[in-house]
């Protein structure tokens, strides 16, 4: 699953290589404040599956399977 | 400004006025500097050399020196014209006697010399002297060397000449009186220090030197050429190593003000860090208003209208479609600020508890207009750093917005706690975080049946919204939104963010269990990457779990199997006759089993007897050779399914067709077989049949356009697929499978086109099947051998029966509680770090912004992501 995606060394909210690691936090932010915005984004659904973010290629997907049974 | 009674001159002889007005200063000592403690002591410095600075600032002084003497005096000396020693025409005496007797003289003894004048609140070098048990002034001019000294505020020694000097200056140098500061008289050092530095710093190109004779000694000296801009970048450096802005934002301009007595000046100097408080200093006339005012507010709402505005006016997609609430507010842009603001206004208005407030009211507009106007030009010239400036307060905007949403999902998780718990969750019974269990149940349906099949002592259920249309608006609703993942963190007990404390999990078990298909596994993949995110504790710890439900269930309707049942109300248990059932948790198992069914009881493959032959042809297949034969098919077909898929993923078209594969296998003919997809990049060549041709093609590639990012997979483990021009996908079991199947084909006599001839025959009822299969009395005729699996797995579906569970849904409390459920029987996997990080890296590719990387990520995985690939 690794072969896509985010590598793990970045911060996934601001894009920041990740340094040593701090005190107040830890991979994969590279601070509390990263962390806590990533946070907010959870709580406000940013975070959705790609049916949602993208319905029309779902759609499409979803196709496919039936097809393939 | 503190009231001095100079009206008093008017109907009393001079001499008595002044008495009178320094008694006063001696009577009432805080009415002048404050206080009597250390703040009021060291305001007799500051009186003195303000004083020096003002000569500084009028552009007659360069150097001041400052000593903290050896016996508790402090001496102040300055090269700027020297105080007049000529008589004062009105008084009588000496300019510099009246200066330093005549209480409101000081410090604007010659109006015209100075446009505005810091001073300390104009209180005059006269209170000094009021204040000290002994002062003395020496001023160096016209090459002369002229003193005074005085006592407590009275002329204990008139002026005279002392000497000749090639110096011009003024030194004075006093003693504070301990009748008047009887807590203490001495100087601090670390007090003086900053002060002077300060007023280094505001007085770009002014060297003033502090040394202390007093112990051991030292010295130091403040010159700041560049004055506010080395101040700020000072400042900056202090909380933070990492500077925003290149160099620091630096404006200086002017107004006139009928208000404020004449014309008003700004300095600004402007630079950020990374740190999230802002440090803003300001400054009236060298005085640090503490307390902010007017200039302040000025300074404010410029920076916040300048950038706003060029966001507004701006190109830029991500910035231009913000909305005017989206946008950052003066707080946001404020995070990490450094500046310095430093105004100097002829006739300041201090309000405030200690003075230190700017009062006057036109400066904020004069601020204003002088940074905005600046600011404009400056975004224009350098829409790097504004951009950078821009992203910086849009993510203190999203940290405020988070820190506010967390601090009310905090509140509501008291009331919870006060109250009713969370409202969809099913606790168990037992309070023992050992033995007690948390499912997060995809769906209301499965919860709902999780709920019968649970035991409620020790299994909690939360069920968490899957795919749900919403019918009013006909759109999918969220899942995993704010009540979801506040339910998650309410439930586990934990707390989160700083709060987040794993010792008070409430349950050691939290069992995530979606439906076993694509939808499901990008739920699973949105919880674990939460819990990667921002709890691994329990990740670490071993806590999290991923449920396998099955598949499929095959019922074996002629074999039964003996069940033991516990009756619920009489506690006896019994023996019962049950039709023989096995679940399949994953595809590639199922198949087996499937095949295993069909080519039961001596299943064989023989060629079609031709017309007028005898029925009863020898078998081409049978047994064990037949299941091998069965076994290649099944990879073929399978890899089939890939190639075309992976095919296709360079096309629009989605098909089911066979005939991209066939095209291939005509290349087979010739020996080759496809290696490679190529997918974008110049020039039509979506497959390539060998690693040579590949490389060769990459190499044209890169000659022809140097700058072309190619992504290949496996080959360069760092390169980003998503951005990349090309993208080349490898057939590597091509190769493997097809020439096995190649043999095996060639072993029963068949070749390559007996596979397809089920495509061109399929639905009709044609005689000339070239197979059948024949099991015990059952004929099925077969015209391409690649459909053999199918008959041969309906061949198995007599004396069976069988159910595929596409979701939880669809399984009811029985069979979820013997699958998934019960600890006796389920089977549940341990998240381990490495599952959880892999979650965390598919889910940017899965849940991020970018369409295209997500398209064809899920494409070329969609098909392949059967049940063994469900791996959490």
């Amino acid at each position: 699953m690794t072969s896509s995606g985010a590598p793990l060394g970045v911060c996934p909210i601001c894009g920041a290589t990740l340094g040593p690691r701090r005190k107040d936090t830890r991979p994969p932010f590279c601070s509390a404040r990263c962390r806590l915005i990533d946070y907010g984004k959870w709580l406000d659904g940013s975070y959705q599956p790609p049916w949602l973010l993208d319905p029309e290629e779902h759609e499409a997907l979803q196709a496919l399977q039936d097809a393939e049974e | 400004m503190p009231t001095a009674p100079t009206k008093a001159a008017d109907y009393t002889a001079e001499s008595i006025q002044i008495k009178e007005g320094l008694d006063h200063v001696r009577a009432r000592p805080a009415m002048y500097i404050g206080d009597i403690y250390e703040r009021g002591l060291h305001h007799l410095v500051y009186e003195v050399v303000d004083n020096s600075v003002d000569e500084a600032m009028a552009g007659h002084c360069t150097e001041i020196r400052v000593t903290l003497g050896e016996d508790g005096s402090i001496s102040v000396l300055d090269d700027g014209r020297g105080i007049p020693v000529g008589i004062h025409a009105e008084v009588g005496k000496p300019t510099v006697e009246v200066c330093l007797t005549k209480l409101g003289a000081g410090g604007k003894f010659d109006k015209d010399s100075y446009k505005v004048s810091g001073g300390l609140h104009g209180v005059g070098v006269s209170c000094v002297n009021a204040l000290a048990e002994w002062l003395e002034v020496e001023v160096y001019r016209d090459e002369k060397v002229h003193k005074i000294t005085f006592e407590r505020g009275v002329t204990a020694q008139e002026l005279i000449v002392t000497g000749k000097t090639k110096l011009r200056g003024t030194k004075v140098t006093f003693l504070p009186d301990s009748e008047i500061f009887k807590h203490s008289i001495e100087f601090k050092y670390s007090t003086v220090h900053t002060r002077l530095k300060e007023l280094a710093y505001l007085n770009a190109g002014l060297r003033i030197v502090l040394s202390d004779e007093r112990g051991e000694g030292k010295e130091e000296e403040f010159f700041f050429p560049e004055g506010l801009k080395d101040f700020v970048t000072e400042m900056a450096l202090r909380e933070s190593d990492k500077l925003t802005l290149l160099k620091p934002i630096y404006l200086i301009g002017s107004e006139d003000s009928e208000d404020s007595g004449g014309r008003v000046e700004v300095e600004i100097a402007i630079q950020y860090n990374d740190s999230y408080s802002p440090q803003i200093v300001s400054y009236t006339n060298n005085i640090n208003t503490i307390e902010g005012g007017t200039h302040l507010k000025g300074f404010r709402s410029a920076l916040t209208a300048s950038l706003n505005a060029w966001i507004k006016g701006s190109e830029i997609p991500e910035f231009r479609k913000l909305k005017d609430a989206d946008r950052p507010n003066g707080d946001d842009y404020r995070e990490g600020l450094v500046a310095v603001i430093s105004v100097k206004v002829p006739e300041p208005q201090f309000e405030g508890q200690t003075k230190t407030k700017l009062g006057n009211s036109d400066v904020a507009g004069i601020v204003q207009s002088v940074l905005g106007n600046y600011l404009r030009n400056w975004c224009e010239q350098n829409p790097n750093e504004t951009k950078a400036l821009i992203r910086k307060a849009l993510h203190a905007r999203m940290a405020r917005m988070a820190s506010k949403k967390a601090r009310d999902q905090a509140r509501k998780r008291k009331d919870i706690l006060s109250g009713g718990g969370v409202a969809k969750l099913r606790d168990c019974n037992s309070k023992e975080p050992e033995e007690c269990e948390l499912y997060l149940v995809e769906g209301d349906s499965a919860g709902g049946t999780a709920v019968s099949a649970r035991n409620p002592h020790t299994q909690a259920i939360l069920p968490l919204r899957g795919k749900i249309i919403n019918v009013w608006k006909a759109t999918l609703d969220r899942v995993l939104a704010h009540n979801e993942i506040s339910a998650i963190v309410q439930t586990l007990g934990t707390g989160i963010l700083e709060g987040f404390d794993a010792s008070r999990l409430k349950y050691h078990k939290i069992v995530i269990m979606c439906d076993a298909d694509v939808d499901g596994s990008h739920i699973r993949t949105l919880i674990l990457t939460f819990f990667f995110r921002h709890m691994p504790e329990l990740i670490e710890q071993g806590y999290i779990y991923v449920a396998q439900p099955p598949l499929y269930k095959i019922t074996y309707k002629n074999e039964k199997v003996d069940v033991t049942v516990t009756d619920p109300k009489t506690g006896k248990t019994k023996t019962k006759k049950k039709a023989k059932e096995v679940y399949f948790l994953d595809e590639v198992k199922f198949e087996e089993a499937m095949l295993g069914l069909g080519l039961r009881g001596g299943t064989v493959l023989r060629r079609r007897p031709a017309p007028g032959e005898e029925e009863g042809a020898p078998a081409l297949l049978e047994g064990e050779a037949l299941a091998a034969f069965a076994g290649v098919l099944r990879k073929v077909a399978r890899q089939r399914d890939e190639v075309e898929r992976k095919l296709r993923m360079g096309r629009s078209a989605i098909s089911t067709q066979n005939t991209l594969f066939k095209k291939f296998l005509a290349k087979e003919k010739n020996g080759l077989l496809p290696y490679a997809r190529i997918k974008g990049g110049k020039g039509k060549a979506p497959a390539v049949y060998t690693e040579g041709d590949l490389t060769a093609w990459e190499e044209a590639a890169i000659t022809a356009e140097p700058d072309l990012k190619i992504w290949r997979q496996g080959k360069h483990p760092l390169s980003q697929r998503a951005g990349s021009d090309v993208q080349i996908t490898l057939f590597r079991q091509n190769k493997k499978i097809l020439e096995a199947a190649g043999k095996s084909l060639e072993q029963v006599g068949l070749a390559w086109a007996d596979l397809f001839a089920a495509d061109v025959a399929m639905g009709a009822d044609r005689p000339d099947a070239p197979f059948q299969l024949v099991r015990g009395k059952e004929t099925r005729d077969v015209y391409g051998v690649l459909s053999l699996v199918r008959h041969i797995r309906e061949l198995g579906m007599a004396g069976v029966d069988l159910q595929r569970y596409k979701g939880l849904g669809e399984m009811d409390a029985d069979e979820l509680e013997e699958t998934t459920m019960d600890p006796d029987l389920r089977i549940l996997k341990r998240v381990t770090m490495d599952s959880a990080v892999g979650a965390h890296e598919l889910f940017a590719t899965l849940m991020g912004n970018h369409v295209e990387p997500r398209r064809d990520f899920i494409q070329e995985r969609a098909l392949s992501l059967k049940a063994s690939d469900l791996d959490a």
